[in-house]
Parts: C-alpha cells; structure tokens; sequence
C-alpha cells in the first residue's frame, strides 16, 4: 500500500535533516521532564540512593531510544542527512558507540552514587550526565562551524558541572575554575578563527568550506583553520596544552573521569580530523598529525613519572588518545572500520579498570582513600578478586597479548607499516614498551604487601563479575577479531 | 580429524580437569592424559612418512590466528613438554600449595607451550610466546620463596617484553614484504639485502636472544630461576628457554640464511662472550640455582652457535642439545629441589657432606654433574661434539675458542658438587632423609633418558636429519 503523497513527502523531510535536530531536542526536554517528575515524587519518600536508582532507569529510558534510532538511521543509509547536523555514516557508527557506552556510565554513576557517603546532588549530577552525552553526540554529528560551537558550548557548561559536583572541596573548585578558564580561552580561539574563516570565504558548512579550501585557500583561511584547529586542541589537551587538564580532571569524581577520559578524548579526536578531512579539505592535516603524535610520547612520559593514581589515568589516556589517531593516517574505510573496534575494545577494558579504581574506599565511608599509587599496596591482603581484577585489566590496557586490545594495536601498526611510517611506528613501539613499564609497576606495588592503612568496603561480586565478563570478553574476542574487524570495515565502507 | 586436532583436544581436556571435585584423581588424570600426548608424539615421529615429513594443519586464515603443524620438529618439543608435564604433575602431589589454582595454572601454561611449538604463524607465535609469561608471572608470584620474588617477576616480564617488542617490528617488517605471516611467506620476501630485511633479521636476532638467553640479555633469568618454584624452575630451563633457540630454527632458517651467513661472525662473538662469561660467573656463585642458571645460559650460548654455524652437523648438534639441556638442567633443578625442601637454604656455605646421609641422592646428582658438562654417553656430550665439529668447520678460531670453553663447565659443576657431597657435615643441616619412592622414581627416568641419548643418539638425529634437509630446500 502506497502512502498519500503529503504522507511520503512529509517523511522525506524529517528524514532529510528534521529529525536528528528535533528528535534530541526533544528526548532531552523528555528526559528533563521526567527527571523533574522524579525528583519531585520521590525526594519527600525516599532515599538518596533510591533517588539514584530510579534517576538511573530514566537516563536509561531516555538512552535506549536513542541507541535504537542510531541503529535504525545507520542502516536506512544515513547519507542523506546532511543539513545543519549532517548524520554521515562515521560519525553516526561513532554516536551509536557513544551511546551504547554511554549506558554503562549511567550505571557506573548509580553504584558511584549509591556507595559514596559524599551528598551528591543526583539530580543534577544524572541530568549533567546525560546531557553531556548527548552535547558530545550534537557535536559528533555537526556539519557547520556554528552547529559545533554552540554544541561544544553546551558541553563546556556540562563539564564545569560535572568537575565542580563536590562544592565543597577546595581542590575541585579549583579543579572546575582551572577548566572555565581554558575552556574559554580555547572558545575564543574558536570564534575567533571561525571570524576568519568566514571572512575569507562567507560559509560555515563544512561541505561548502571544504569546496573552497581545495579550491582557494588564502591566508585568512589558513589562519581561521589554525585557530579553530588549536581550541579543538587545547580543549582535548593535547601535545603541550596537556598542562590544565590534570588538575582539571583529577577534581573530578571517577565517573566524571571516566567520562572525560574515555570518551571525550576519543570524541575529539575524531571531530579534529572530522573538521580537517571534511571542513577543510586536508589543509593542516600533516602538522596536526604530528601533534597528536606527540600526544602519545607526553603521555606515556608523564604516566612513568606519576605516583597519583587519578594523574597515571589521565597520562595513559593522553598516550591512547595519540594511539588512536594513528587510525586517521590512513583515513580510509579499514582504518575507521579499525577505529571503532579499537575505540570499542580501549574504552570497555579502560573503563572497567578505572571503575576498579573508583571502588576503593574505606570501611568509614569518608572518602576514597586511593590516591598514591603506593596505597595499592595494602589491596591484595584484603581483597584478592578485586587485587586480580586490577593485574587483569592493567596488562589488558598496556596491550600485552593474548588481551583485546593487543590485537587492535597490532592491526594499527601492521597496516600503517611502510617506509615513510615506519619511524613513526617504532617510537609508537618504544611507547608501548614504556607504557608496560608504567603498568608493571603497578602490578609491582600490588603484590608488594603492605600492612593495610585502610579497609577495602568492596562487595567480591562486583568484581567478580566484572573480572569474569571481560575474560569472556578478551577470550570470545581472541577468535573473532579478524572477522570483527573486517565486518566492521566492510560495513564502513558500505556506508 | 588431524594429529594436532588430537593433541589439541586432549590439552583442551587437561585444563578442564581443573574443575573436577577430587584433586587426587585430577592429578591422576592428568598425568595420564599426558603420557598418552607424549605416546602419540612419539608415535607420530616415528611414522610419518619421511616423504611427507612436513605436514601441515593450516587453519584457513593467515592474519589473525590459526595456522598450527606438527612436523617433527615440534614433535620431539612435544614429546618434551609432555615429559616434563608428567614429572611436575608428579610433583603436586608431595605439595601442601593450593592445588586447585596451581593444577588450573600448570595447565594453562602446558596448553600455550604446546601451541608455542607448533605454530607456524607468526603472530599466533608472538602471542602464545608471550602468553606463557602470564602463567610464568603467576607461578613466580604465588609461589616463589622469597620477598625478592617481586624483583625477578619484573626483571623477567620486562626484559621479555622489550625481546618481543623487537619481535614484533621484525613481524612487521615480515608482513610489509611477504603480505602474511605465514613462515612458508618467507620466500616472498626479496633475495637480497635492504635495509628493511636487516633490522627485521636484528629484530628477530636481539628479540630472541632476550629469550634464548645470551649475555648481557641474560641478567633476568638467575634471578627468576632462583625466586621460582621448583616447577617454575624446570619448565623455565626446560622449555621456556628453547622457545627462543626454537623460533631462531623456525622464523631465521632458510627465509633469512643470506643475512645469516653475513652475520655469522657477529653471533659467534656475542655467543662465545655469553658462553665464557656465564661460566666465570657461575664459578663464584653460592645460590646452587643461581649456578645450574648460568650454566643455562652457557649452554644455550652454545646451541645459538651450532645453528648459526649453517651446517648440516651443526644443526643437528643444536636440536639435540636443545632437547638434552631441557631433560639435564630440570634434571638438575628437581634435584635441587628436593634439597631446598628438605632444608630450605640453597646458599652452598649451609651445605657439605651430603653423601654420608642421602647417597642415592648423591650419586644421581653426580650423574647429572656429569651430564651437565658434557661427559661421554651422556646426552650433552653429543649435541656438544655436533657443534663443535659444525663451527670448526666453518670457523677455525671459534670452534677452537669453543673448544676452550668446554674447561669451564666441569670447574663449576665439580665444584658445586663438591661443596655439596663431601667435606664435614653442614652445621645448620638436620633431619636427614635420602630420597622418596616418587622422586627416585623421577629421577631414574631422568637418567635414563640422558644416557638412552648419549647411548643412542639416532633415535632423534635420524629424524631431525629429513627436517634440515626440508629447510635447506
């Protein structure tokens, strides 16, 4: 049966660009209502943590739809949406991956809650949450230079949020203070560069940009990609801008470390070269390869240099990100198709060491009590699944084989090796080696038995239960890899 | 269903007799699922047909994973492996550890060592070799003896993890050339020499040298023998060793035999330096284990050089003596064993007259003395001749260099066993008992297989004779 034509043609519509916009303005004003209504209903009958709880299953109903209609737009041939927010098959495949990780944040930030004596404000801290999400997702999915600035203004607002949740610390203020400040430098760097931009070439649309910087690249282009180019860096800390970001983040709480670690860095990343690739046709392509090059050897110098834990997190993840890029060498289907296991396969492992390192704390529910990495010491007289977990997810995240993310990093490296990279890939090489010397050490301080100076308050469930999924994980993946990463770039490049 | 299918599933079946209820009857079943590999090792050496002597299991994909054989080759480590499976299996049973985790450990790595021989892809090699450190890594840890258990766990985790960081570059290199990893790739690979194909043949070279081991690489090892246990210890000199010299025979020999021959002179040096300087530095040692470990990397030294040598006796003397020093040093180790668990010190000053009050054990461990420096109708002794007669033939000074250095082994090994066997009683020794019936059991057979190889050294080089000519071809 064949629809009325008003019918076929009003659905044309939403599908040509409508629908991204008003579907996730929508789920948010949705998600926000609702929110509302819970904290309203339950706040005078309930508990913080059952707040917590039900604030949870909401942030889940919101993300699942949106989960879904990823799927639904990747495989209805997301090509044709390319208005304001142009959904192009990369950035979908990303937003998707987003989203689905997104769920286990939401789920880590429930135990978070429910675990910590410290008086949160849920609402807030779940809203923030969510909404942060779904500004990465609104900046993933931009075609325009003011798409993507009022997006990443909306994830800057989220972000201060989310690093000053505990008001009452001195060094989170500091922390939050730290990034507003960055944070609005780089904007203007942003604004300032798009002026350029704009100037020389009365377009904002990446398509349009593009066309125009192949074309007829003046100066004032140039200089416009620079600047917008260098907030993008600044704000992700990359090379030499690393310097706010670790007492930035290391305010924050763990969820929020997580959340800026794993998939804000991976995020941007992926818009920097989104942006040179697309909106400005490869110009500055070659310097800033070299940056996020460089990423990789700060990261992994500062990370064997750290005695704090939250600092050797955020150095790992610096080194990682400058791994990641690597994918964007080659911009081609495989590497993307690379891209999105390797990105899949980093955050779960990172992730849940990072959540293993969260759930330290002590019998007297102060606070978390891990702060030097000394203190692992004392762990494993205490609590042996969680001492394991920890050895387990730390020689998976330094890429030691047979583990996951071995594979991801070989299949990287194999595929870029040649002549011209082959430098690049032995210093890249050399990191690793480092990189597994920083990790040992940890292992080293682990098994160092110490007599314990607190108490580790930790159901042997959890991570039990997290240990025994990722070595089901990491042996399931030992046999499907290649065919997964094929799948993944065949579905790429179909796309 | 294939020989390696077989074997594979019967491995398979090891590591899941972890779960049973009764620890008696895993260890029963276990030592009997492992003879029966090493029955069907023999057995497959034995009959396949010399035409067809390497038979190869590919698994249909060449990137990732797959891609195992079993030739002959990597029957006789197979047949090794199982030998020493039996005798540490045996082992257990005389230990109050947890039996569980350490059944659930032993086998695990039992698993990746088989698969470690019988790849013939690259990458599951590089992996499976690496794997094996996990369960190494656990064995030191859990059961090591001492605090500084800690520092040879690292030393041993780290200096493997640079070898196989070159490793990979040479992987790399490997697959950028031949566009597989496949060793049977090799002959895609150009005919003369880039620059390329000389770091992947250094890479491949320093990466297996850093497991072989050869000095100045070697300085992990002492270390991680003496905090091991005794299994620890004698699957370390048993088989984690040969792993290196074995992936040199796999991955260098013929794909690379240009470079080999340019370099020859170069190994030569650096083995002939790791050969006299392990030796001068096991004769001042006082740690028993630390001593039979420097004699480890002497004789290692030693194997490097007869298959560099490129010849035809050469090769055959470095198989054999791979197979040799694997059955004599954990020979030597489970000796030293049972001393340290009767007297829990391994320092030689706590020790001296021990043949007044255990002389079977006494006369065993001078049997093995014996056999470590590579006295007549012992097994050493013919793997060592081999060489020699290999590299005098291709270098007259090494090989009398090499000629030397055969003096060494008999000062330290003579002296330990004299420092231990004869003199006054050691002071702080009590509670004196000769061997049980398990180990005594263990050690006959350790000794009948040193003097069956220096008796009969056909058994193994008959076969090993068709392989080299593969190669060469």
């Amino acid at each position: 049966m064949r629809l009325p034509k008003f019918l076929d043609n009003l659905i044309m519509h939403i599908i040509q660009g409508l629908l991204p916009e008003v579907f996730l303005v929508f789920v948010l004003m949705i998600f926000f209502c609702v929110l509302l209504f819970l904290r309203f209903y339950y706040k005078s009958n309930t508990t913080e943590v059952q707040l917590a709880l039900n604030l949870n299953y909401s942030a889940w109903a919101l993300l699942l739809p949106l989960l879904l209609s990823y799927w639904i737009f990747i495989y209805m041939g997301p090509a044709v949406f390319d208005m304001s927010y142009g959904i192009h098959s990369d950035s979908l495949i990303y937003a998707f991956r987003l989203v689905l990780t997104a769920l286990f944040i939401v789920y880590w930030a429930y135990i978070y809650l429910s675990n910590s004596s410290h008086v949160f404000y849920t609402f807030e801290y779940y809203f923030m949450l969510v909404v942060g999400l779904l500004a990465l997702n609104l900046m993933l999915i931009s075609s325009n230079f003011l798409n993507l600035l009022l997006s990443m203004e909306l994830y800057s607002m989220v972000v201060y949020y989310l690093i000053h949740e505990k008001r009452t610390r001195g060094r989170t203020t500091e922390a939050a203070f730290k990034y507003f400040t960055v944070s609005s430098y780089s904007t203007a760097f942003f604004v300032f560069g798009l002026f350029f931009v704009y100037l020389s070439s009365g377009a904002t649309e990446f398509k349009a940009l593009s066309f125009l910087a192949t074309q007829n690249a003046d100066k004032l282009m140039l200089i416009g990609y620079f600047f917008i180019v260098a907030s993008l860096l600044i704000k992700v800390g990359a090379g030499v801008f690393f310097f706010w970001i670790l007492d930035a983040y290391e305010g924050a709480s763990f969820p929020v470390l997580i959340f800026l670690n794993i998939f804000v860095k991976p995020a941007f990343v992926f818009i920097i070269f989104k942006i040179l690739l697309l909106g400005c046709g490869g110009l500055l392509l070659g310097p800033v390869k070299l940056f996020l090059f460089s990423t990789a050897i700060i990261g992994v110098v500062g990370a064997s240099l750290q005695s704090k834990v939250k600092r050797f997190l955020i150095f790992t993840s610096m080194y990682n990100m400058g791994f990641l890029s690597f994918f964007f060498w080659e911009p081609n289907g495989f590497m993307l198709g690379g891209f999105v296991v390797f990105f899949g396969v980093y955050s779960l492992n990172s992730m849940c060491l990072m959540m293993l390192f969260g759930l330290l704390r002590d019998a007297s529910k102060s606070d978390f009590v891990i702060t030097d990495l000394k203190d692992l010491s004392c762990v494993l007289p205490q609590h042996f699944p969680l001492a394991f977990g920890l050895v387990f997810f730390l020689l998976s995240v330094s890429g030691l084989p047979p583990f996951s993310v071995f594979f991801v990093k070989y299949f990287l490296l194999v595929k870029i090796f040649n002549a011209f990279t082959a430098p690049y890939v032995l210093i890249l090489l050399l990191c690793s080696v480092i990189a597994l010397f920083c990790y040992i050490r940890i292992i080293r301080i682990i098994f160092e038995f110490s007599r314990p100076t607190f108490f580790v308050r930790f159901k042997s469930g959890v991570a039990a239960g997290i240990l025994a999924f990722m070595t089901v994980f990491n042996i399931v993946f030992l046999f499907v890899a290649e065919d997964l990463l094929k799948m993944m770039q065949l579905f790429v490049l179909e796309c | 269903m294939n020989f390696f299918e077989i074997m594979e599933i019967i491995f398979i079946s090891n590591v899941a007799l972890i779960f049973l209820p009764f620890q008696k009857l895993t260890r029963k079943l276990g030592s009997l699922l492992v003879l029966i590999v090493l029955i069907g090792c023999l057995f497959f050496v034995l009959r396949t047909d010399p035409d067809s002597i390497f038979i190869l299991d590919y698994a249909d994909k060449n990137f990732f994973w797959g891609a195992f054989t079993v030739d002959r080759l990597s029957a006789f480590f197979g047949a090794l492996l199982c030998f020493l499976s039996f005798v540490c299996i045996s082992l257990f049973g005389a230990k109050s550890y947890n039996q569980l985790t350490y059944y659930s450990v032993f086998f695990c790595l039992e698993l990746f060592l088989f698969h470690t021989f019988v790849s013939v892809n690259m990458l599951t090699f590089y992996v499976l070799f690496e794997t094996t450190l996990i369960p190494m890594f656990v064995l030191i840890l859990l059961w090591g003896s001492r605090q500084r258990k800690l520092h040879a766990m690292y030393m041993f985790f780290f200096y493997t993890a640079i070898g196989s960081v070159l490793l990979l570059v040479a992987l790399f290199v490997f697959y950028a050339m031949s566009g597989s990893v496949l060793i049977t790739a090799s002959t895609h690979i150009e005919p003369y020499i880039t620059f390329f194909i000389t770091l992947m043949w250094f890479c491949f070279f320093v990466g297996f040298s850093f497991k072989v081991p050869v000095a100045p690489l070697h300085t992990w090892l002492p270390e991680a023998h003496v905090e091991a246990p005794t299994v620890g210890s004698i699957v370390l000199a048993g088989l984690l060793l040969k792993i290196g010299t074995f992936g040199m025979l796999r991955f260098m020999f013929p794909g690379l035999n240009l470079l080999n021959f340019r370099f020859q002179d170069f190994v030569y040096a650096a083995c002939v330096f790791s050969l006299f300087y392990a030796s001068l530095v096991a004769i001042r040692q006082l740690d028993i284990k630390k001593i039979i470990a420097y004699s480890s990397v002497a004789h290692m030294g030693f194997v490097v050089i007869g298959l560099f040598s490129i010849t035809f006796i050469g090769f055959v003397g470095s198989y054999f003596t791979m197979l040799s020093h694997g059955v004599v040093a954990s020979a030597l180790f489970f000796l030293v064993g049972v001393l340290y668990e009767r007297y829990k010190s391994r320092i030689l000053l706590n020790y001296g007259g021990l043949v007044s009050v255990m002389p079977v054990f006494a006369i065993i461990f001078f049997v093995f003395t014996l056999a470590n420096i590579g006295f007549p109708f012992t097994s050493n002794f013919v793997g060592e001749l081999f060489i020699l007669i290999g590299v005098v033939s291709t270098n007259l000074l090494i090989g009398i260099i090499c000629l030397f250095s055969i003096v060494l082994p008999p000062v330290y090994s003579l002296w330990l066993f004299n420092r231990v066997f004869f003199g006054g009683l050691g002071s702080g020794l009590t509670g004196f008992s000769d061997l049980n019936t398990t180990e005594f059991y263990l050690s006959a057979l350790f000794i009948s297989l040193t003097l069956l190889g220096g008796i009969a050294p056909k058994i193994i080089t008959a076969y090993v004779e068709l392989e080299y000519i593969k190669l060469l071809v």
